[in-house]
């Protein structure tokens, strides 16, 4: 009996464990799919309500919410406080402070790092450039995680049950 | 003055707290890059030396070029690109209603300004907010209950917008022996009631309706369809649109006050829409502002028949 009930918590710990692996890698995908929105509305709030970007992060950050949510917040609040330096330092630190609480990969945190360093110093036509440059290539990091998420979310789902099976196998 | 001391770097916070403190009365600041921060006040020039404000330029604080980046950062909120028109015209206003005025390099195309860049020089305005600095004036704008088409001209710098809030404050708020009216006022440059997030930061009075924002001659058409104001107050009236539109305002029935740039009736005379309005008579009151002694400001009254009241 106690075999059993052994080999039922090891099955299910492993297959547990999969799943958390699953969910973080589609965590990961929602995360770049966020910030692609954050970009793109960014965009929109500047061409079309040329909205100073404190006033664009909150209004973006109230439409989110997540953890992106709290980082515009934080760095909007950055902002307005005197003495926080330039927006591109700002930027960069907030990003680099909550990375615990992101899925992110280095190359994604650059690629939105830079995206902020050179913004609202230059025009409107400029800015929507320097976004959808970022954006773009978000673009092709959001195509290479949506091919590793199906591929790796099958080899997870496998990898659990078998994982666990094996090592039930050995344990008895 | 909270507003206008976080616009600074940190370094520079003793700075505008001297100069905000009791003891002075500040007009302007002036940075330029790489010279001394200057502070106007009551017409006399200070400088300061990173301690207190001096008279003597020598050993005068200078400007970097990173103070004025980090102004134009707080200024803007780190979105000039929100200020083209405003950087085309070579000023923004900030909250509180102070004017920052811009000098760089201007970027040109069909010889027009498109925008300006590298801009390395600001005059901080100081908006000043004298509450019955109207008193000695608003007798001969009025009479019972008729308030007259009233023009107040001076030189850039003088008071005019100052003037003119306090006089557009008390005839829409009245008093005993006059009612209150309901005054529109457009205002264009954010100047007179400083709105931030469309609120009025400087009192107008409690019959006001403001049009922040909005291009003088269409604000007051717009104002005159939507909210029937008895009294239209303008600011800063220039360009022939403008002109248009308050012989359009005029004609309704409604009332003027309004501000120029100027110095006396035979500059006027010498400009081609002003010299229609003084011979038509258009304005019944023209109010001559100059400054006196100090913080006082001389005033001269004429009629529409150019004869002098005071």
């Amino acid at each position: 009996m106690l075999r059993v009930l052994g080999a039922a918590l090891v099955l299910g710990s492993s297959l547990l464990y999969g799943w958390k692996l699953k969910t973080q890698l589609s965590d990961h995908m929602n995360q770049l799919l966020a910030i692609r929105e954050l970009f793109k509305m960014l965009s929109g709030e500047i061409a079309y309500a040329k909205a100073p970007l404190p006033e664009a992060f909150g209004r973006i950050a109230r439409r989110q919410g997540g953890a992106v949510s709290d980082i515009l917040l934080e760095i909007a609040g950055r902002m307005e406080r005197p003495g926080e330096g330039s927006l591109g330092e700002i930027w960069c630190q907030v990003w680099e402070q909550h990375r615990g609480e992101l899925l992110l990969w280095e190359e994604e945190l650059w690629i939105i790092q830079g995206m902020g360093k050179n913004l609202g110093y230059l025009d409107i036509e400029m800015q929507r450039n320097h976004i959808a440059m970022y954006t773009g290539q978000l673009e092709e990091r959001i195509a290479q995680a949506g091919r590793e998420l199906r591929a790796k979310q099958k080899l997870y789902q496998y990898l659990s049950v078998t994982g666990g099976l094996f090592l039930i196998l050995i344990l008895i | 003055m909270e507003e206008l001391i976080r616009i600074f770097p940190l370094h520079l916070h003793e700075f505008c707290r001297q100069a905000f403190g009791r003891k002075y009365r500040p007009e302007e600041i002036r940075i330029r890059v790489r010279q001394p921060l200057q502070l106007l006040n009551s017409g006399e020039e200070l400088f300061w030396n990173g301690e207190c404000l001096q008279e003597a330029s020598k050993g005068a604080y200078r400007a970097s070029e990173t103070d004025v980046q980090e102004i134009l950062d707080a200024i803007s909120r780190y979105s000039l690109y929100a200020f083209e028109e405003e950087l085309r015209s070579g000023f923004l206003t900030i909250q509180g209603g102070h004017r920052v005025g811009l000098a760089g390099k201007a970027v040109c195309e069909g010889g027009q300004i498109c925008t300006l860049r590298q801009i390395s020089f600001l005059n901080i305005r100081i908006a000043g907010e004298r509450k019955g600095c109207a008193d000695s004036v608003l007798p001969y704008l009025r009479e019972g209950e008729r308030i007259y088409n009233t023009l107040i001209v001076s030189p850039p710098g003088v008071g005019k917008t100052t003037l003119l809030r306090d006089c557009i404050r008390q005839i829409s708020d009245g008093d005993d022996a006059h009612l209150g009216k309901r005054v529109g006022l457009v205002d264009e440059r954010s100047e007179l009631a400083a709105s931030y997030m469309g609120c009025p930061q400087k009192d107008v009075g409690l019959r006001t309706d403001v049009l922040d924002c909005c291009p003088k001659s269409q604000g007051m058409l717009l104002l005159l369809r939507s909210m029937s104001p008895q009294v239209i107050g303008v600011d800063e009236l220039g360009g022939a649109a403008d002109y248009e539109a308050v012989e359009y305002v005029l004609h309704c029935g409604c009332r003027i006050l309004g501000t120029l740039h100027g110095e006396s009736l035979m500059e006027m005379e010498q400009k081609p829409y002003l010299a229609k309005w003084l011979r038509e008579g258009y304005f019944e009151r023209i109010l001559f502002l100059e400054r006196g002694q100090g913080q006082r400001r001389r005033f001269h009254i004429y009629n529409e028949r150019r004869e002098q009241l005071c």
